[in-house]
């Protein structure tokens, strides 16, 4: 009996002792997390040479870094990036969804918009299965076709020598080449290739005002800055490269359509091309510096639709709206009235252009085609139409 | 008594207790049993209970706040331009709104908080108005702004008759009375002490003091209830080193007095005690229920359970 008994009290004493330490244990402190390894220790505190960090949103990363893991998951990522699938958009969206007032890509920027609430809306739908191979004008299959167009397609978050994050490599490839020794050869990584014209956001004074916070500059953007950038290649053309690296056949010179005429290279390839190209249609030229040539000239990289567009008299919505006639009466009383004016009825749609319809057309070439038929009062003094001022 | 019976009376304690924590085990009621003993156990951290999914035909999408106004929870449904409502069981048992810029519409329904007659409040930041609503979702009318100083309204809570917002774009938050009249406006954009930059949340505790998450400063602060700036918390130790906030969002007081922020790139809710000692952490990234990813409104009831929604996960986790 009594080995019975000191059985049952060792069991007895084990199981109380298990359940003391299970709870013990279970109260040991905080557990650690991504910001916080361990107690009192913060990661952000501290910059690579041992200084207090200052916050940069975008790059910026230090030595023992540990913000990997607020994006990415090690073993248990849903795509090949480490991330959790379809959470890219959202993750990018939680900031810049106008919810931190700056950077807000539902509303219209240098970049277009995101917003598709409004007439004659087109962008690159992002967070909507495309993938980056059906993109229009599409040469040839390469790696990176079946990928999903995604914010990151074209934008780095983890930084970039170029303005606006914007990628080095698209589809897979080094974008923007240069002609070295009379090859197409890619540049070498880290080139600042894509130069914007960026200015101070007035909208955000006080914040631009202000110092010691990481140097957060709000920025507004006009497209390419049209200077003479890396190997004296101008800025509008790498941009034109850059759209060019998806959209290969819309990046050429007007002429190269015809299979006299050898292409001298497919830059977003990122390999010298010489083979001839046999190509049955002629393209406007956007491989060219000159206005109205780069794809910025025409077109928006996020998205457009009837409150961003233009007339060829350069006009929008919100202008319209301000017009009246010689008795002060509203020409376009109502926003829908200016929005059914300015709605793009292109039967492929918007196609995130800066016009509506063909207006970008008319806005160049219209007083040399309809030579003394158009109203004075949509000419400057050279004879140009208002709208082309707003032409790259 | 006979030592048998003592015994057996011992073993049979053994036999029940082995078989209390076998069903735990075998059964998977640890989640069950862990809400019981966060009841009884009242200094303990919150845990996990249950989550609002919505309408199995259209769920939430990108829920950003959320708010209990008598018995049920109301969640601004962003990306889908409405409200859901939810019992406390997480049954849906309305929604109202949709898509546009008239009355009864939204264009990004945002912070919402309800009055004393059960009236709802939904603030819309790109619509740059406070829509009331009444508690069956019937639009009444918009909040009388009579300045109109609202450009871009996020945060939202309404505390003794009192409404206070954050403007997002203006930096500042305005505290009005019920019937729109201006009674206060705290900050102003930059990064000094009592100035924001994206003010996303704004609560109130019982000593009226109030609570404000700096979004863009990565911070919240600490007013008096006539907007004096008293103190800052930011994860450090008395808030005056680098924050370890990362894009901090919803902001909540319990009935202790402890402060819960939500770290929305860190998919956690950092809690501290009154002064500003952080107490512990919840959540952290990932799908499973007690994870988080990309959380963002907050709001504690005055049972101390919290709700918070969670973006990508499409849900409203609550945590007792």
């Amino acid at each position: 009996m009594s080995k019975v008994k000191l059985g049952f009290s060792a069991l007895f004493m084990l199981l109380l002792l298990s359940m003391f330490s299970a709870v013990a244990f279970a109260e040991d402190g905080v557990p650690p997390t991504s910001t916080n390894p361990g107690p009192g220790i913060h990661v952000g505190d501290i910059d690579n040479f041992g200084k207090q960090s200052t916050h940069r949103t975008h790059g910026n990363f230090q030595n023992n870094t540990n913000s990997c893991a607020n994006c990415h998951s090690t073993h248990n990522g849903e795509d090949e990036m480490l991330l959790m699938k379809d959470g890219e958009y959202e993750l990018c969206m939680s900031c810049h969804d106008g919810t931190m007032g700056f950077y807000d890509v539902t509303a219209p920027s240098g970049a277009g918009t995101f917003d598709d609430s409004h007439l004659s809306s087109s962008m690159h739908n992002v967070d909507s299965d495309l993938t980056v191979g059906s993109a229009p004008g599409k040469f040839a299959s390469k790696s990176g076709d079946t990928a999903e167009l995604e914010c990151s397609s074209c934008h780095n978050p983890h930084g970039s020598a170029n303005d606006r994050l914007l990628n080095e490599t698209v589809a897979g490839k080094v974008f923007a080449t240069s002609s070295v020794g009379g090859v197409p050869t890619p540049v070498p990584t880290g080139t600042k290739t894509i130069t914007l014209e960026l200015t101070d956001d007035p909208a955000f004074v006080e914040i631009n005002a202000l110092t010691g916070t990481g140097g957060l500059k709000i920025t507004k953007s006009n497209g390419p800055k049209g200077l003479a950038g890396y190997n004296t290649v101008n800025d509008k053309i790498y941009y034109s490269q850059f759209c060019g690296a998806c959209h290969d056949d819309y990046f050429a010179k007007r002429n190269v359509g015809s299979s006299t005429n050898p292409i001298p290279g497919k830059p977003s390839t990122g390999s010298p091309i010489t083979a001839t190209h046999t190509h049955d249609t002629y393209t406007h030229t956007t491989n060219s510096a000159s206005q109205g040539r780069s794809c910025a000239a025409c077109h928006y990289a996020h998205g457009t639709d009837a409150t961003t567009m233009r007339d060829a008299a350069g006009r929008t919505v919100t202008d319209l709206l301000q017009l009246k006639d010689a008795e002060g009466n509203a020409l376009f009383p109502t926003q829908e009235k200016a929005e059914k004016y300015m709605t793009d009825i292109s039967e492929k749609g918007s196609s995130l252009k800066k016009f509506t319809n063909m207006a970008v057309c008319f806005a160049c070439h219209g007083p040399n085609i309809a030579k003394g038929q158009i109203d004075p009062q949509f000419l400057n003094g050279s004879n140009q139409m208002l709208g082309r001022q707003f032409i790259k | 008594m006979k030592k048998r019976n003592v015994y057996l009376l011992m073993s049979s304690i053994v036999a029940l207790s082995v078989a209390f924590f076998a069903a735990i085990y075998f059964f998977n009621l640890e989640s069950k049993i862990k809400p019981i003993v966060a009841k009884v156990d009242q200094g303990g951290t919150p845990v996990f209970t249950n989550a609002l999914y919505g309408d199995f035909n259209q769920p939430l999408s990108k829920p950003m706040d959320v708010t209990k106004i008598d018995e049920l929870i109301y969640v601004s449904d962003t990306s889908n331009k409405q409200v859901q409502v939810f019992d406390q069981s997480g049954t849906p048992v309305l929604k109202f709104g949709k898509e546009g810029t008239k009355e009864g519409e939204f264009k990004f329904p945002y912070g919402i908080a309800g009055d004393k007659e059960g009236n709802i409040y939904v603030a819309d930041l790109y619509n740059a108005n406070i829509s009331i609503f009444d508690s069956k979702g019937k639009f009444i009318k918009y909040f009388d702004d009579k300045e109109k100083a609202l450009k871009s309204p996020g945060g939202l809570r309404i505390f003794k008759n009192k409404l206070y917002v954050t403007d997002i774009k203006a930096n500042k938050v305005y505290v009005f009375n019920l019937d729109g009249k201006k009674v206060m406006e705290i900050g102003g954009p930059g990064a000094d002490e009592g100035k924001f930059i994206a003010p996303n949340a704004v609560t109130v505790d019982d000593d009226d003091q109030i609570y404000v998450t700096d979004s863009g400063n990565n911070r919240v602060e600490i007013f008096d209830k006539d907007g004096k700036f008293i103190k800052i918390i930011n994860g450090s130790e008395d808030g005056k080193g680098a924050s370890t906030f990362l894009n901090p969002r919803g902001v909540a007081v319990d009935s202790k007095g402890n402060v819960y922020v939500v770290n929305n790139l860190a998919h956690n809710i950092s809690a501290f005690d009154k002064d500003g000692k952080p107490l512990f952490e919840l959540g952290g990234m990932g799908t499973e229920n007690d994870k988080l990813y990309l959380p963002n409104g907050l709001f504690i009831d005055d049972r101390d359970t919290l709700f918070v929604t969670d973006t990508i996960n499409q849900r409203v986790s609550v945590f007792y």
